[in-house]
């Protein structure tokens, strides 16, 4: 007779039988950040090293800067495991304890919202918020509340926004050469319309970048990952296509941000197209939408959550970007909404069991209710802010 | 040992990583940091490299950077440009052909940087450009748009150093930016003279020291004016000959005096005050020996009279009015209260012809009174001068 | 819909490790346990040490809801009453019966002749008699089914087995194609059913094969294909797939019986020569087994005695780094000492290796939700156990968990869902209580 091992039914896995395990979920979601790594390397680095305008050392710079954003979560992690796990103390230890903790990626995903001309300590504080206080500080991997990229960037962004912002003066080597740009980002462009009562014009918003091409290639100013739309969707494809995000999460929720920037365009007195599309492709909404609005821990885990999720982000990137007083919408309602995650998460879990049945109707209501009021209270203020229309009844007319 | 490396190894070797990274990842950033001014500069240099269409490459010139002071366009005082850069432009073979100075002036604003591109050989402007200006842009048509719109910035180009009114049209409206550009002008062309030896700001210094009528009738239709002048900084002296508008026309004896020298030479000769008299020879037949002449009265149309002298050419055979355009019944002169004109010139002749007397002046006709008595004291010289100085 | 798309998984089968050899009757081993248990209940044994019993004899019983009785498997002395490993996981008391291998039958074992007129009470009660219980795993009476008030219109045949691993029930359908049809004929007279449909798995062509001969005398035989997904075997998912309805708690509520297809096979002999559920078909399965095999055997027979029939384990098998795992791979136990004895609901026995790996907490990647086939939400009843918040568990349903194991076998970071959920469900029936 033989002693066997205890284990819990099922007694297969798909994580041992096929390797279909978190690290390949890990594996995967670094190489859908490929593209917008080699692009934004691309626009920062080699073509304008083609076109002789930099040194060899300055065009290894942003794979440098984003490759290091990586290793630096990492080891930062490897010393916060030597330190508070006392019998892991060797290089064995650390070594199990980081294959199942994957830094990486935030450090990367960390060094792609910075500019490129962000001092190396810098991308070291921010790293260091990022893994050991959004992450490893909440109980390391699968316990953190906040993104921790997101996280170490608002940091980074609130504490050093007078350096950051300084060197956004130029915002990477291409930029350097050309010729037209006064410095702003598109979004600070969208913010000199406040209280204006003008439409929104192609002139000042898209103009002075080139054209809506040229935003969806990503050619604009930016920071690293953030502006090639092009990069992101072949990357939203591949992780899609792997079954590491869900598609519908980035679809919503820039279908989302893209219909409500078309009525607040329409209440400004511009119908076109062109304003939503600028909408979505600028200020980094379609990196958050595949990178960041899918990212599994501190979003909701089941589809309908993910669903509720993708629809309260648009409707609060919209309401920060157009009515709060930063231009940048994204991080702040990203954060807003990786803490609702959990209770979103919850009320899903119960409407997708009981659906019809009680309390079902009640949390769908709850969430529908609350989903309308922010949209009605997102239009309103922003119709008071770019137009002269102030009273809802007049807004009415005009939706 | 290997414990300690045991225990502390991973540790240490973590923490090195992390430090190697500050330390070199940081000098790292901070050369692409510094990388940016370089590029800045780069677009800078090529920018302005533009102004000058047959430039290859630009090099940093050491200006003396003069210091003069100009008046700020409102009024409040003086103040000195500010040389931001100076580069010499050089050809493809790398020749000097120019100089770029960039000036910081003031116009309606401070910081109103303009570069200006010398030709070293043709010592003119080539072109300029505004790199930076914090000037009024807002209202469309105003200020430092009128500028553009009025082609105010074309006057700049091929403008020639060598002209003594160094200056440009202002545009209504916005004088203050006008002057602003003009300042950097005049403060480009005083740092490329005192840059470049082989170039001076023309300066005119001429000494008016006496001016008389040509009496000589042979010449006297070619020139009416004869000048004596001291001038130059080598005090050269010259007699000149000159029309009646003081216009240079030919050298009489002396050193001859430069282009531009000639050139300011009628508004020193005007403002010397050494030709009080207002007649002017307007023409001389030799065939009938007449002179026709002219004299300003109250009128600037003056009085034009003809003189015949006796073919001896020792004295006059009559002095006719031919027109005058003279009148005393003006009410503001209404001092006089003889006949009509020209009753004052008619008796001025009379007294002149009969009683060789030139008569004091009339009172309420005091201006044609004073171009009569011009036309006879200069009769009366050219007399002296026909018999030989008597 | 996004949210309730979940039909299940197709999960690799391996069930050709154990395709090789036919099934391989074992009828006469040394000694036979029969347990003292049925599902949760113990049973009386009504033999006594010393006795000496014939194939078919009633040794132990339970009366009540649920009552059943237990036969012997074999012929011989009542050796001894011992504690014996048990499907279930746990050690229960079972009756030791040595083989004297003479074969007796109890007189009860014969023909019948008047199968033809037999009634539908009579046909329960042979079920009852005869103690046949679910063959598929869940072991719940089979005529209590058969009681019920309702309407019954379809009897269905659940031969899908979609558990992987296992063949037992694919081999016994071969070996035994025509007791089958007859035992479902059976069925849907004792449901008074209108028909009966045979439900398999549809790459099993050879399943088709051999039924489909005797689908032209019995026109009320329908076989129906299912898609090679798990859990295609769940009662409900077949139930839903041919009716294109579903029920709450029991498919009677729609008029449908479902049986397994070993239990029809067995309910046939039970009604034409009175033979009462006494042995069924075991694989004996996994990577760890040299040769694996499925054997027809008497309950109660020693698995290390069919193991040792396979050719043993395999060279080098370290016995911790595998699992020995009592039914099927997705909903069996791990049994720690390799001393188990073949019960009524064993259907396979699968020595399975593991590799020891390290794997990082849930990342809430959400596929258990995905793919859960109860449309109920794991990671939430799972956080909602560890708060033993009792009220969110009855707002996530947890009680509709049917263990299937899904939620476990997708899960990336091989999180222990379903023991979750399993535990949260069994919280809320305390808490609810």
């Amino acid at each position: 007779m033989a002693r066997f091992a205890g284990g819990k039914a099922p007694f297969i896995r798909i994580a041992n039988e096929k390797g279909e395990n978190t690290k390949r979920i890990m594996r995967d979601f670094l190489i859908g950040l490929l593209p917008v790594i080699l692009f934004s390397w691309y626009k920062n680095g080699i073509s304008v090293y083609l076109d002789g305008n930099i040194s060899v050392l300055e065009m290894f710079y942003p794979l440098f800067f984003i490759i290091m954003g990586g290793l630096l979560a990492y080891i930062m992690e490897g010393i916060f495991f030597y330190i508070t796990d006392k019998d892991n103390r060797n290089l064995k230890g650390i070594m199990r304890r980081l294959n199942t903790s994957y830094a990486v990626i935030p450090g990367v995903i960390l060094a792609l919202l910075l500019p490129l001309y962000t001092p190396i300590w810098i991308l070291m504080f921010a790293a260091f918020i990022a893994t050991i206080v959004g992450k490893m500080l909440f109980g390391g991997f699968g316990n953190n509340v906040f993104n921790p990229a997101l996280l170490g960037y608002a940091v980074v962004g609130f504490t050093f926004s007078g350096i950051v912002t300084d060197i956004n003066v130029i915002f990477n080597g291409s930029e350097i050469v050309m010729d037209s740009y006064a410095g702003a980002t598109p979004l600070g462009t969208l913010a000199s319309f406040r209280g204006t009562g003008d439409a929104f014009s192609y002139q000042a918003l898209v103009e002075p970048y080139g054209n809506l091409w040229d935003f969806f290639l990503g050619t604009i100013p930016g920071a690293l990952g953030e502006t090639s739309a092009f990069a992101i969707l072949i990357g939203f494809i591949w992780l899609a296509f792997r079954k590491v995000i869900k598609w519908f999460t980035p679809i919503i929720y820039i279908a989302t941000v893209f219909g409500l920037s078309w009525l607040i365009g329409i209440m400004a007195g511009d119908s076109g197209v062109w304003f939503p599309t600028y909408s979505i492709l600028t200020g980094g909404v379609m990196f958050a939408a595949v990178y960041m609005a899918t990212e599994p821990v501190s979003t909701p885990t089941n589809p309908l959550g993910k669903i509720f999720f993708a629809l309260f982000l648009g409707v609060l990137t919209v309401l920060f970007r157009f009515v709060g007083s930063l231009p940048e919408g994204v991080g702040t309602s990203l954060i807003v909404m990786n803490i609702f995650a959990i209770p979103i998460d919850t009320y899903s879990g119960v409407i997708r069991t009981k659906l019809f049945k009680k309390p079902g109707p009640l949390y769908i209501s709850i969430l529908v209710g609350v989903l309308i009021i922010l949209v009605i209270y997102t239009l309103v203020a922003s119709g008071n802010m770019y137009t002269a229309i102030t009273s809802l009844f007049n807004l009415g007319q005009v939706i | 040992m290997k414990n300690f490396l045991n225990k502390y190894g991973i540790i240490i070797s973590l923490s090195l990583a992390l430090l190697l990274i500050f330390i070199f990842g940081g000098m790292y950033s901070r050369y692409m940091t510094n990388q940016i001014d370089v590029h800045e500069q780069e677009r800078y240099e090529e920018k302005l490299l533009t102004i000058v269409d047959e430039g290859s490459s630009l090099e940093e010139f050491a200006s003396s950077g003069l210091e003069t002071e100009f008046n700020k366009p409102n009024g409040t005082g003086t103040y000195q440009p500010e040389l931001i850069d100076s580069f010499l432009v050089k050809d493809k073979d790398n020749n000097d052909i120019a100089i770029i100075y960039v000036v910081e002036t003031y116009g309606n604003s401070e910081g109103l940087k303009v570069a200006f591109a010398l030709s070293l050989e043709e010592d003119d402007i080539i072109d300029m450009m505004v790199i930076e200006h914090n000037e009024t842009v807002s209202e469309p048509g105003q200020f430092y748009n009128k500028l553009i719109d009025e082609n105010f910035f074309e006057q700049f180009e091929n403008k020639d150093l060598d002209v003594i009114d160094f200056t440009v049209d202002a545009v209504s409206d916005a004088t203050y930016s006008s002057k602003g550009f003009e300042v950097a002008m005049q403060y480009a062309r005083e740092l490329y003279a005192d840059d470049f030896d082989d170039y001076e700001i023309i300066e005119i210094n001429i000494q008016v020291n006496s001016v008389n009528y040509n009496y000589d009738l042979t010449t006297i239709n070619d020139y009416q004016f004869i000048a004596n002048i001291t001038f130059g900084k080598d005090n050269n002296e010259a007699s000149v000959a000159l029309d009646n508008d003081f216009n240079y026309l030919q050298i009489i004896s002396g050193v001859e005096p430069t282009a531009s020298e000639i050139e300011a030479l009628p508004n020193y000769i005007a403002d010397s005050g050494e030709v009080s008299n207002s007649l002017r020879v307007v023409s001389y037949d030799d065939t009938t020996n007449t002179i026709e002449v002219r004299v300003r009265g109250y009128s600037s149309a003056g009085i034009i009279m003809e003189i015949e002298l006796n073919s001896s050419l020792t004295d006059y055979n009559s002095i006719d009015i031919i027109s005058t355009n003279e009148n005393y019944d003006d009410p503001y002169n209404g001092g006089y209260d003889g006949a009509e004109a020209p009753a004052v010139e008619d008796e001025y002749l009379v007294e002149y012809t009969n009683n060789d007397v030139i008569m004091d002046s009339v009172a309420g006709a005091t201006r044609t009174s004073e171009a009569m008595i011009d036309a006879l004291t200069w009769l009366d010289q050219l007399l002296v001068e026909l018999n030989g100085g008597s | 819909m996004i949210f309730h798309k979940a039909k299940g998984v197709q999960i690799d089968g391996r069930k050709e490790l154990c395709k090789k050899h036919p099934l391989i009757d074992y009828l006469n081993p040394d000694t036979v346990y029969i347990p003292l248990v049925q599902r949760h209940l113990k049973l009386e044994p009504v033999v006594d040490v010393g006795d000496i019993v014939k194939i078919g004899q009633v040794v132990a019983e339970v009366g009540g809801f649920g009552a059943i009785t237990s036969h012997a498997s074999i012929s011989g002395e009542v050796k001894s009453f011992k504690k014996v490993w048990h499907s279930s996981g746990k050690m229960v008391e079972a009756i030791e019966i040595k083989n004297d291998f003479k074969n007796q039958l109890d007189e009860r074992i014969k023909a019948v002749k008047n199968v033809k007129e037999l009634t539908r009470e009579e046909l329960v009660e042979i079920m009852k008699n005869a103690g046949l219980t679910g063959l598929g795993g869940a072991g719940f009476p089979s005529y209590i089914k058969y009681q019920t008030k309702e309407n019954i219109h379809t009897v269905i045949i659940n031969a899908v087995e979609c558990e992987p691993y296992l063949t037992c029930d694919y081999q016994f359908i071969i070996r035994f194609a025509k007791k089958l049809i007859k035992g479902a004929t059976y069925m849907k007279r004792a449901a008074e059913a209108s028909k009966v449909v045979i439900a398999y798995k549809a790459y099993n062509t050879k399943v088709e094969e051999v039924l489909k001969p005797y689908l032209d005398k019995y026109p009320d035989i329908e076989l129906y294909p299912i898609k090679d997904i798990y859990p295609a075997g769940w009662e409900k998912y077949i139930v839903e797939q041919i009716t294109k309805k579903t029920y709450k708690s029991l498919p009677a509520e729609i008029g449908v019986i479902v049986n397994n297809s070993a239990t029809a096979i067995i309910y046939s002999d039970a009604v034409e020569r009175n033979i009462p559920l006494i042995s069924r078909p075991v694989s004996i399965t996994g990577e760890g087994i040299k040769e694996p095999k499925t054997f027809f055997v008497p309950l109660g027979t020693k698995v290390s005695d069919l193991i040792e029939q396979c050719g043993g384990y395999i060279d080098g098998l370290e016995p911790m780094k595998a699992n020995y795992i009592a039914g099927g791979p997705m909903t069996g136990r791990a049994i720690f000492i390799d001393d188990l004895v073949v019960n009524d609901t064993l259907g396979a026995v699968i020595i399975k290796l593991f590799e020891e790996k390290d794997y990082p907490e849930c990342l809430g990647c959400g596929k258990c939700a995905d793919v859960c086939p109860v449309y109920i939400t794991p990671t939430e009843i799972k956080k909602a156990y560890e708060r033993k918040d009792v009220n969110l568990l009855g707002l996530l349903d947890a009680n509709k968990c049917m263990e299937c194991g899904l939620c476990s076998y997708i899960c990336p970071s091989h999180v222990e869902i379903t023991d979750a959920v399993k535990k949260g469900k069994e919280l809320l029936r305390k808490g609810a209580k």
